[in-house]
């Protein structure tokens, strides 16, 4: 049994791995751009123009946090032509509309240049000051000004937007006109130009072909997939021998005319400098880069983006003064990366030397950066943020778990404690009159759609016109119950708005079950032991409870797998109608507010809860029926 | 005996065996009653009259289309006026003589005068042709009631038939397809049975991944463009992104023919029943109801893709029908006597072995009819995934949820949608036991 129940628990790993695709990719599709919805909600105060700086902060956090400016998935499958880090594009707009734009021309290339011009016509823009030129030129009137500057700005961002031929040239053109009127808006004569020969070039240069070759990219255990799912950090308690200083240091060696990038590490009782030189800022992070395990290929980015953001592995040669003092070995395995530290012949003289020492470091340690919330995963129960308040979902859905969970039990023990008699009795009464009429209100009620029966009792029971014997909705009066109460207190209190509800989720489920209890009844009285047992003398009742009773029992319990996703996704027709506080309408509400990640955490664990309910009901299978054995 | 055997009809037997049934029989002709009312649901519901006399000339204006527009000139030649089907208050021109559907109201039309939940029986108001606001006549009485805005409850009724009607057949159409289809792949071929060297099964793999590539990948955009067009031009598109997905197979099979290795070309079964009992089994995982409302929460909101969501979710039960009976009929002479004949395993499974294993199809696809109903009316009841402007049954139930004293709005859509899939649970358990005797309980 516990060989097989191992079995069972292996073969759900790969349903599990489907699920989480499964969501995965519909949390992907979802229509709007996270980040915007979350600076929304955010909010924040100040003048227009610090606003603009301020958000444009904020969504460049929240991008980091929510892991958005990373790849999708470990591998992507696209043409020659695509670029494999237009994922570093930020704006969702502008992304679509790099990749269309490349899929039109076949030169990457010539598109990023395209951008590039685009973003910095768009920058020169924005540095405009009407209010300053209407100071110079007194002949013009603050508001023309403005409208035309405007007017520019509109065209810019929605070229920035847009693939269509027709379009792009109709803005150019709108775009002349627009300068060659003002006068003063000739300092971005030379930008535009830019842009224009940019967009001549992207147009002759095309090479379309490359667009009809596959290729693959593959970007590693960094990606929004393995974010979603693991988290960025550690799974093991990190063996952290010593503390590292990271040191970036901006500044500029004037005599080499070099920055410095350098990593303090205090090895032995005393600090190593581990350094790095670039030519610019950015060399010394790609010099340290390229030293790294893990690291996000930067083969076609054309300077777009912030190259700082480009995550580093964890292997480095531990030098001092050019000698070799450890040399640290890493094992990517993804989710984790083992390093060992295997000293060498160490030139310090140091009474303590390095012994090798195995070390843990989780793989996105540094992806992890400062500022933004740690995440740890779905397997480990975080299930990140909400849009509509940016609280955690996993606080937010344990209480409303209970809820529905305690509710779909108490329903379905009650449904099974009504419906197994009424199967017994009309199956032994086979084609009795009790059993036809039986059977037609069973099956008529089967038909009821359960949220047509909830509004009827709500009509007729909790309504003044009717009989106002249930209160309409809720599961407690706000203005009566106290959260001291004892137990027993607070069911007094819920049992009156909890009947109407109960009645409508055990209704469904003791038609059902019935029904299915009266036919494995009545296939079971059928039977050639059931005969045996009634000639060997042995009085009616205990043929039908005893031998009959169990081996009918069969069918019922795949119901009982249902239990478990019942309490995640919730009944949500139900809950809505009764206005119960329980997962059923907190679905409800995210789906009406938009909120994608509380919609593809029910989803996703209402499916891992509907195999592990499938187990259950396996298992039991093998408890009530012996003959059951699983090879 | 020997002549009765020759013309024993199984359809003929089953026909008289669904026949004793007297509850499915009554359910059979209110079926056929609701596809009537669905199909002329909009002459027998609309404010348009079905024939009007105006100033001489003779108009039929429910049969014409809503946006038709009619410059009306009397018996002297003079111009009268304009007259826009859609947004002329047909009530209140002075007709000569006039025929009014059933009930002269169309689903989405407000009637201003009876806002508010006017009851069916209750006073009810109305503004006659010279201008006056009098008591509703008879011919134009709510007769079950109007909603909140004025909308006529049985003309909404009437339209949901069709809507209830088109949900069941067109989700059901698309997952008999899909149901049929892998359950007779998979249970003909099962695990061993389709055999094929090992160079002709990976290129056939790679050649649907490259169909893929060329068919959908590279087509996103023209595929996009299509569909924001119009659906024909989306469909023809689609077509065409499937013929190039279909080619290339073909390409990639027909190229593995030419590679000529032994080790390459010894044969290997393909898995089929393991790829779709796994299908099934993912799908079953992740409960109907939610995986509907999470992919309806992600794209637009529209009827056909409702329709679409749920056909697609729900082919499992019919696949696992299907598959069964082709467990069971691939070991029966007539084909083992196909094969050995040397037909086509296609040929076979759709052309002789397929009409065998319908009857318990036909009945899982009664049953799915009656569930996606039942889901589209959830659905609707909920206000997710329908539009708002489309009146559908759940949409009317629930606009009596939140105000229950009007309870018109509860009981008769309450009251369709229960029928409607009573009706064919009814026809489905009659059938189940005319075809299949062993099932009977």
């Amino acid at each position: 049994m516990f060989k097989y129940a191992i079995k069972r628990i292996l073969t759900f790993i790969p349903m599990l791995i489907a699920i989480s695709l499964l969501s995965f990719v519909i949390s992907i599709n979802a229509p709007g751009d996270p980040v915007e919805r979350l600076s929304k909600a955010a909010g924040s105060e100040g003048s227009a123009e610090q606003q603009s700086g301020a958000s444009k902060k904020i969504k460049q956090e929240l991008r980091k946090k929510l892991g958005l400016d990373l790849p999708i998935f470990y591998l992507s499958i696209t043409d020659l032509a695509s670029s494999d880090t237009l994922y570093k594009v930020q704006d969702k707009y502008h992304k679509a509309n790099l990749d269309a734009l490349t899929h039109q021309s076949g030169n990457w290339q010539a598109v990023s240049d395209y951008y590039s011009s685009l973003l910095s016509l768009q920058k020169a823009h924005q540095q405009f000051n009407a209010k300053t030129i209407v100071v110079n030129d007194t002949s013009l009137s603050l508001n023309l000004v403005n409208e035309s500057v405007n007017q520019l700005g509109f065209e810019i961002g929605s070229l920035l937007e847009t693939s269509d031929k027709d379009i792009v040239a109709l803005k150019f053109e709108k775009m002349n006109s627009l300068l060659k009127e003002n006068i003063f808006l000739s300092d971005l004569e030379d930008p535009l130009a830019n842009v224009k020969q940019t967009r001549e070039n992207l147009l002759a240069n095309a090479t379309r072909w490359k667009t009809y070759i596959p290729a693959i990219n593959w970007y590693g255990a960094i990606n929004q997939y393995h974010l979603w799912l693991f988290g960025d950090q550690p799974y093991c308690q990190i063996y952290y021998p010593f503390e590292w200083m990271e040191r970036f240091e901006n500044k500029k060696n004037t005599k080499n005319n070099t920055f410095v990038y350098s990593i303090d590490m205090p090895i032995g009782g005393k600090y190593v400098t581990h350094t790095h030189k670039g030519k610019n800022k950015y060399g010394a992070y790609e010099d340290r880069s390229k030293k790294s395990a893990i690291y996000v290929g930067e083969k076609e980015w054309h300077g777009l983006g912030d190259a700082g953001n480009s995550s580093f592995g964890l292997k480095h040669n531990f030098r001092e003064e050019g000698k070799v003092i450890g040399d640290k070995l890493c094992d990517d395995s993804g989710f984790r990366t083992i390093c060992t530290i295997i000293s060498s012949e160490s030139s310090i003289q140091n009474p303590n030397p390095i012994k090798p020492k195995k070390l843990i470091f989780a793989g996105f340690n540094n992806l992890h950066t400062e500022g933004s919330a740690p995440r740890y995963g779905l397997l480990r129960g975080d299930f990140g943020i909400s849009y509509i308040d940016s609280q955690p979902i996993q606080d937010k859905i344990w209480q409303k778990v209970g809820i529905s969970f305690s509710l779909s039990l108490i329903s379905i023990f009650l449904a099974y404690l009504i419906s197994i008699p009424i199967g017994i009795y009309s199956a032994y009464k086979k084609d009795s009159a009790v059993d036809k009429g039986m059977s037609l209100v069973l099956f008529i009620l089967y038909s009821m759609p359960s949220f047509f029966v909830g509004t009827l009792l709500l009509l007729q029971f909790a309504n003044p016109d009717n009989l106002s014997w249930f209160p309409v909705s809720g599961i407690q009066d706000p203005t009566i119950f106290d959260p001291n109460w004892s137990l027993w207190m607070k069911l007094k209190h819920r049992m009156p708005f909890l009947i109407l509800p109960i009645i409508t989720y055990t209704y469904g489920s003791f038609a059902f079950l019935s029904r299915i209890m009266r036919i494995g009844m009545i296939d079971v009285v059928s039977q050639d032991y059931i005969r045996t047992a009634r000639a060997k003398g042995l009085g009616e009742g205990k043929v039908i409870l005893k031998h009959a009773l169990r081996n009918s029992l069969l069918p019922i319990i795949t119901v009982f797998a249902a239990i478990f996703p019942m309490a995640i996704g919730g009944s949500i027709i139900i809950e809505v109608i009764f206005s119960i506080p329980g997962m059923g309408v907190e679905v409800f509400n995210s789906i009406l507010n938009y909120d994608y990640p509380m919609i593809i955490t029910v989803f996703t664990l209402s499916g891992f809860l509907t195999m592990v309910g499938y187990l259950v009901a396996d298992i039991l299978y093998a408890v009530v029926d012996p003959r059951i054995s699983y090879k | 005996m020997q002549n009765t055997n020759e013309n024993f009809s199984f359809k003929k037997y089953a026909w008289t065996q669904f026949k004793k049934n007297k509850i499915a029989l009554v359910s059979l002709y209110l079926l056929f009653a609701l596809i009537f009312i669905a199909l002329f649901a909009p002459y027998i519901a609309n404010d348009r009259p079905l024939y009007a006399k105006y100033e001489g000339n003779a108009l039929y204006p429910a049969f014409a289309s809503e946006t038709r527009t009619d410059s009306i000139y009397n018996a002297k030649g003079d111009f009268v006026q304009v007259l826009q089907y859609d947004i002329t208050d047909w009530r209140q021109l002075n007709l000569t003589s006039v025929v009014w559907a059933p009930i002269p109201y169309s689903p989405g039309s407000m009637d201003r005068y009876n806002r508010d939940y006017a009851a069916p029986n209750g006073k009810q108001r109305f503004k006659n042709a010279a201008g006056e606001i009098i008591d509703i006549p008879s011919k134009f009485r709510h007769k079950l009631g109007t909603d909140g805005i004025g909308r006529d409850l049985a003309s909404g009724l009437i339209h949901g038939t069709r809507i209830s009607l088109m949900v069941g057949i067109v989700s059901m159409g698309i997952a008999a397809f899909f149901g049929i289809v892998f359950g007779a792949l998979a249970g003909f071929f099962g695990d061993n049975k389709l055999k094929m060297p090992r160079i002709k099964y990976h290129f056939t793999l790679f050649g649907v991944f490259m169909g893929l590539f060329y068919g959908f990948g590279q087509r996103k955009y023209v595929l996009s463009q299509a569909f924001s067009d119009g659906i024909a031009e989306g469909m023809i598109a689609m077509l065409i992104s499937i013929g190039v997905v279909i080619g290339f197979t073909m390409l990639f099979r027909i190229l593995s023919k030419a590679i000529k290795v032994e080790w390459l070309n010894k044969e290997v079964s393909v898995p089929m029943d393991t790829f779709v009992s796994r299908g099934i089994e993912l799908l079953n995982s992740i409960p109907r109801i939610l995986l509907i409302i999470t992919i309806t929460a992600v794209v637009e909101r529209s009827i056909w893709i409702v329709m679409i969501i749920i056909g697609v979710t729900g082919w499992t039960g019919i696949a696992r029908f299907t598959r069964a009976e082709f467990l069971r009929i691939r070991s029966l002479e007539f084909v083992q006597a196909a094969e050995s004949l040397g037909f086509s395993s296609i040929r076979t499974i759709f052309k002789h072995a397929l009409p065998n294993a319908l009857a318990p199809v036909f009945v899982s696809i009664a049953f799915g009819i009656a569930s996606a109903i039942l889901i589209e009316s959830s659905l609707s009841f909920l206000g997710i995934g329908v539009p708002t402007d489309i009146v559908t049954w759940g949409s009317l139930l629930n606009l009596g949820r939140q105000n229950l004293e009007a309870w018109w709005l509860i009981i008769y859509p309450g009251m369709a949608i229960f029928l409607t899939i009573t009706i064919y649970n009814m026809i489905a358990e009659a059938s189940r036991d005319a075809l299949d005797p062993r099932l009977k309980s």
